[in-house]
């Protein structure tokens, strides 16, 4: 079978039986995503080269844990949200993450696919533009959501948290995010503003002297 | 972005070679079953001494009378509240949370929000408590502590018994009645008979009702003198009239405050006492409840 028709549950059970190159295409596969959501969770992290690293060998050693009746990027996700989490808690005192009141109760969910497309092009400028002032929690599930567009289902696998408290969790961080989006947006209109001011008035004892 | 290709190749490359060289060896699936096993006995374990807890507070509120305390209005329900095994309820809490939180590791638990999982898990534990509790199981642990059979664990239950020091409920066996009396008798403590609520009065001056009681407890030996030693005089509330109510012989509950005592109580078990108590003490009363009745007339 060509490599491109395995599927990533397939090439995980050759691995399992003992067939180690098939962990070289599930790395292929999934280094650039790894990568990626490394760099954005772990914005303070310089060595995001070990972590991800230690992600990988990890996940060959736990490989045997991973049911392939399952889908595998929650799996790998999940090992890797760990990493992430002590590599945080390596350079950080205080605690990554305190109780989350959201997973108490339950709460409605609902993804409408046509808000998520109108809403996406949006919402993925500001992902860019304001990440890095949302708290790691609120953080983590916007990456996982808008970056690398996994489902409210495999974020709360990856999380472990119930799927509603993703929906009101993401809601939280898009509302944060608009916020922030919209006082930047206001300043820097302001900035526009009194540059414009600074210039006619410039302009004008010019005329003046003329 | 070049850079970004040639560190991740450098990673897969670096991954491959440990995979390929045995530095990194995969765990075997025996590994993980069992670790899903040991999870699961932990979290069985967890249950079972939680549910454990659970009934031992149900059967030391019954047999050691307390529940009977919520009978009698304000009074009873803060008595009730203060002798209440609140360390137990506590540390069953903490087990329900370290309950909660190993079921935390199977999908079906992490999905569910916290709310439905902790309630399920109290509800299970509680269920487990009072099934426990209606298989005598502690009443059986319970004989055995009497007969020194437990060692120092038996303490808990020979406890449950005690009289309490200052409030409570306090079991006996009634000795004597004495009604319409306007003093104490020689060798108790004295009463004011001028202030108490208890005290009701007549043509002849303020009297009050009381009885006398020693401690009763049917689970130990009643031939040791020490064990029945503790005797109280108990007084009874205002128009309460202990003719045709209570008589010698009769078990009684008594929910009341202690006035002044004398002697002690204690509850070392695996020695030779055995939550034995000695001396004497005035009770103030503020409900009684028969639990058998005496043969004497």
């Amino acid at each position: 079978m060509p490599e491109i028709d395995i599927t990533d549950e397939q090439a995980a059970l050759l691995v399992q039986n003992g067939d180690k190159d098939k962990f070289g295409l599930l790395m292929d596969r999934y280094k650039a995503r790894l990568f990626r959501y490394g760099r954005k969770f772990l914005a303070n992290e310089d060595n995001i080269d070990d972590v991800v690293q230690d992600v990988f060998i990890k996940a060959y050693q736990n490989i045997r844990s991973f049911d392939v009746s399952q889908k595998f990027s929650p799996w790998i996700y999940r090992i890797a949200h760990n990493t992430y989490i002590n590599a945080i808690k390596k350079i950080s005192r205080g605690p990554i993450y305190t109780f989350d009141f959201d997973t108490i109760v339950s709460h409605p969910v609902y993804e409408d696919p046509l808000i998520k497309e109108t809403e996406e092009v949006e919402m993925k400028k500001m992902v860019e533009k304001g990440l890095g002032t949302l708290s790691p929690n609120y953080r983590e599930i916007v990456i996982l959501y808008y970056t690398e567009e996994l489902s409210y289902k495999e974020i709360a696998d990856i999380l472990r948290i119930p799927i509603g408290t993703v929906g009101i969790r993401l809601k939280r961080a898009k509302e944060a995010l608009k916020k922030g989006f919209l006082e930047e947006s206001a300043r820097k209109e302001e900035e526009r503003e009194s540059t414009r001011e600074i210039e006619k008035v410039g302009r004008e004892s010019g005329e003046r002297k003329k | 972005m070049n850079n970004n290709k040639t560190q991740q190749n450098t990673i897969e490359k670096n991954v491959l070679e440990k995979i390929q060289s045995g530095e990194v060896k995969m765990r075997s699936k025996t590994y993980f079953v069992l670790k899903v096993a040991l999870l699961v006995i932990v979290a069985l374990l967890v249950l079972v001494t939680s549910a454990l807890l659970v009934s031992f507070m149900i059967f030391s509120l019954r047999v050691s009378g307390r529940l009977f305390l919520l009978g009698f209005g304000e009074r009873g329900l803060m008595a009730f509240f203060v002798t209440f095994p609140w360390f137990i309820l506590i540390a069953d809490i903490l087990f329900v949370i370290l309950f909660e939180r190993l079921l935390n590791h199977f999908k079906f638990a992490y999905r569910t929000p916290l709310v439905y999982t902790i309630g399920a898990s109290a509800l299970i534990i509680i269920l487990a408590g009072f099934g426990l509790d209606r298989i005598s199981f502690h009443e059986t642990l319970f004989q055995e502590a009497a007969e020194h059979h437990l060692g120092p664990v038996g303490g808990l239950y020979t406890d449950i018994r005690l009289p309490p020091r200052q409030e409570g409920v306090f079991r006996g066996i009634v000795t004597s009645v004495a009604t319409n009396i306007s003093a104490m008798p020689p060798g108790w403590p004295a009463y004011n008979m001028g202030t108490s609520s208890m005290v009701s009065t007549n043509s002849a001056g303020p009297f009050i009702n009381a009885f006398t009681m020693r401690r009763y407890d049917e689970d130990v030996d009643t031939d040791s003198a020490t064990d029945t030693a503790m005797t109280w005089y108990v007084i009874l509330p205002t128009g309460v009239s202990v003719a045709g109510f209570v008589k010698p012989g009769d078990v009684v509950l008594v929910a009341g405050d202690v006035l002044a005592a004398s002697g002690t109580a204690s509850g070392t078990v695996g020695g030779n006492s055995n939550g034995t108590s000695t001396g004497s003490g005035t009770i103030r009363a503020y409900g009684i409840r028969e639990i058998s009745a005496g043969d004497e007339q």
